[in-house]
């Protein structure tokens, strides 16, 4: 396999890795907003004072001074009020990819909001794969007209603007990870449809095919036990190709607030919420994104390196 | 060439037909009622509510207002938006020059960039400058529109302020003469056509990059180049002529893509067009709107495959000739 090939498996891996392991990785609560004032819109790799007390919440702080006379102060937000640190233990927890408006972790937000991007999107990427897989069997298999009847839908479909049906439907159902898959699948099973029915067509002239069909093997057996298998090497590709377009699809609808429903984030809801602040906060609506792309270019490397081996 | 145009339509019958059935019956299927949107949680007495369906047509039975629907729909009439008061056709009309300027930018400088990032990627093919514009093709391509719209508008607008953040013309720009009225235009129009653009040129320069290798080692190429033709105008003249073909096809099919696009980045941008009208349309439920702009989309794309189909057919003779044989 190609270094790019490589490197493609070796992101997705890590991410994939990355986004099951969330719950056991030390990671701050993704919707935990202990301190609104203080923690609000930190910039990357800012650290706060926190000032913890046995038995009591901590107390969280932008900056800690000491005055001339030796009394201590800390600044929250605007304000400097005098406080005690007998007794205390002071951290200066860091916030590697700084906060959101609400003071959430950029880090861990985007860590758990890897979940729902690449469950949706592998999901998503299942559905269109089965779909096409099967309107592309059919049509290379059955007979004339059911094949021209099929690939007219595909072509049909495939000059839909998606992304309106997309929003449509997605508004008129409940938004929720089974609808969001569902929708997504349904509206991208077509290159699986054409890929498919292009290799099942070559697979049935062979002669493996033949012969089965020969020894009396029905057209259902022909297709599930002798084409099927055959398919495997281009459907593996078109699965990496689909889940980098799904995942990017899943993003678009959930950064317009159609996609997996709040409070669990996701890629596409995070770059929403940084789309408000983004002319005085840029990294809330940058990090995600990068997240996003890197996963994206890293399945289209994939899908590529797959590509020059077949 | 005529006969490319009348196959090309016929093959857009089932289409035309065949998108809003389908979007029909998605939102006859949907749960929720369009009354109760209309009404939303008041307490209404059953026969307000009865009005107000036979108002809007809501008491037939949904044949019947499919088939209402689409006979007024052949004649432009897509009904009462419900959420401006307005005639839809009103509602769609000033939204869509909008939407037509700003994909006919996006896509002209779609086809630019390609070609001259074609061109230099075949100028030394596996050169340094060939694999690093590959590279950044791929992250481009990779990059979800809307983010990258994000992203221009901080470099571009927020840090560097060179075009506009939003919008679609300057405040009072109605008052100016109309060449300076153009060039706002324009200067907002760049930054969102640019992103709708990219992902598409990128995808679109490695195919004619392919296509230009193919040319480059063909004989009319050889004989170009004996007969003393600089490399430059071998390039453009001969071999760029050549590979156009699959560039303009791809440039239509890329065009579903530009029109869903355009939703995104025009909901980014502030700008005007249908694809922002469509969708405040949905979230406010206003189900005549979004009808009539989802039909209406396809009909872009439709038309828009029909002119790629009719350029392609200008640039190249062997498809004029393609057109007039029977397959």
């Amino acid at each position: 396999m190609t270094i790019s090939g490589r490197a493609g498996a070796i992101v997705l891996c890590a991410a994939v890795a990355v986004a099951a392991a969330a719950p056991w990785l030390p990671l701050r609560d993704p919707s935990a907003q202990p301190d609104g004032l203080v923690l609000r819109t930190l910039p990357p790799l800012a650290r706060v004072y926190r000032i913890e007390r046995p038995g009591e919440e901590p107390t969280y702080a932008n900056a800690l001074r000491t005055l001339p006379g030796g009394g201590r102060e800390i600044r929250r937000g605007d304000a400097w009020t005098p406080v005690s640190l007998d007794g205390a233990t002071v951290r200066r927890p860091l916030y590697l990819l700084g906060t959101d408006g609400y003071g959430r972790d950029l880090l861990s937000r985007i860590v758990w909001g890897a979940r729902a991007s690449l469950l949706a999107g592998s999901l998503a990427a299942l559905v269109a794969l089965g779909l096409g897989g099967a309107i592309g069997l059919c049509a290379g298999l059955g007979p004339g007209p059911v094949d021209a009847i099929l690939m007219r839908l595909t072509d049909g479909a495939l000059a839909v603007p998606r992304l309106f049906l997309l929003v449509l439907v997605a508004a008129l159902f409940r938004p929720s990870l089974t609808t969001t898959v569902l929708i997504i699948g349904a509206s991208t099973w077509m290159t699986a449809a054409r890929l498919v029915r292009g290799e099942t067509i070559s697979l049935a002239a062979r002669e493996f095919v033949l012969a089965a069909r020969a020894a009396g093997a029905g057209p259902v057996r022909v297709a599930l036990r002798h084409v099927l298998p055959g398919l495997a090497p281009i459907l593996a590709v078109e699965a990496a190709v689909r889940f980098g377009q799904s995942i990017l699809l899943e993003a678009a609808l959930s950064f317009l607030g159609l996609g997996v429903p709040p409070p669990a984030p996701t890629w596409g809801s995070l770059i929403a919420d940084g789309r408000d602040r983004l002319l005085d906060a840029w990294w809330i609506a940058t990090w995600p994104g990068l997240a996003l792309a890197s996963c994206v270019v890293a399945a289209t490397l994939l899908a590529d390196a797959g590509e020059d081996r077949l | 060439m005529l006969k490319v145009v009348l196959r090309r339509l016929l093959a857009a019958v089932p289409l035309v037909l065949g998108v809003p059935t389908l979007t029909f019956v998605l939102v006859e299927a949907a749960p929720g009622r369009m009354v109760d949107v209309l009404l939303g949680d008041r307490p209404v007495p059953p026969e307000v509510r009865r009005h107000l369906e036979a108002a809007y047509g809501l008491d037939r039975p949904p044949l019947t207002r499919y088939l209402l629907w689409v006979e007024h729909a052949a004649t432009l009439d897509f009904g009462w938006s419900v959420s401006r008061g307005r005639p839809v056709a009103r509602v769609l009309a000033d939204a869509l020059p909008a939407t037509v300027g700003l994909a006919a930018l996006a896509l002209a400088l779609q086809v630019g960039f390609a070609v001259a990032l074609g061109a230099l990627h075949a100028m030394r093919p596996r050169g340094l400058l060939d694999r690093a514009l590959g590279v950044a093709g791929l992250a481009i391509a990779s990059i979800p529109t809307f983010w990258l719209g994000l992203m221009a508008i901080l470099l571009l607008s927020a840090a560097v302020p060179v075009f506009p953040p939003s919008s679609s013309h300057s405040l009072g720009a109605d008052l100016w003469p109309w060449p300076a009225r153009a060039a706002d235009a324009l200067w907002h129009a760049a930054l969102p056509a640019l992103v709708l653009s990219a992902g598409a040129s990128a995808v679109l320069a490695r195919f004619l990059r392919a296509g230009l290798l193919r040319s480059l080692g063909e004989d009319f190429v050889r004989a170009a180049r004996a007969r003393g033709a600089s490399p430059a105008r071998v390039l453009v003249r001969h071999a760029l002529r050549a590979s156009i073909g699959p560039v303009l096809t791809l440039t239509g099919l890329s065009l579903p893509l530009l029109v869903s696009g355009s939703l995104v980045v025009e909901v980014v941008f502030g700008w005007p067009g249908m694809g922002r009208t469509t969708y405040e349309a949905i979230l406010g439920q206003d189900l005549p709107v979004a009808l009539a702009a989802v039909l209406l989309s396809t009909l872009l794309v439709i038309a828009g495959n029909l002119l790629a189909d009719l350029a392609l057919a200008w640039a190249d003779p062997r498809v004029r000739a393609d057109a007039g044989a029977p397959r």
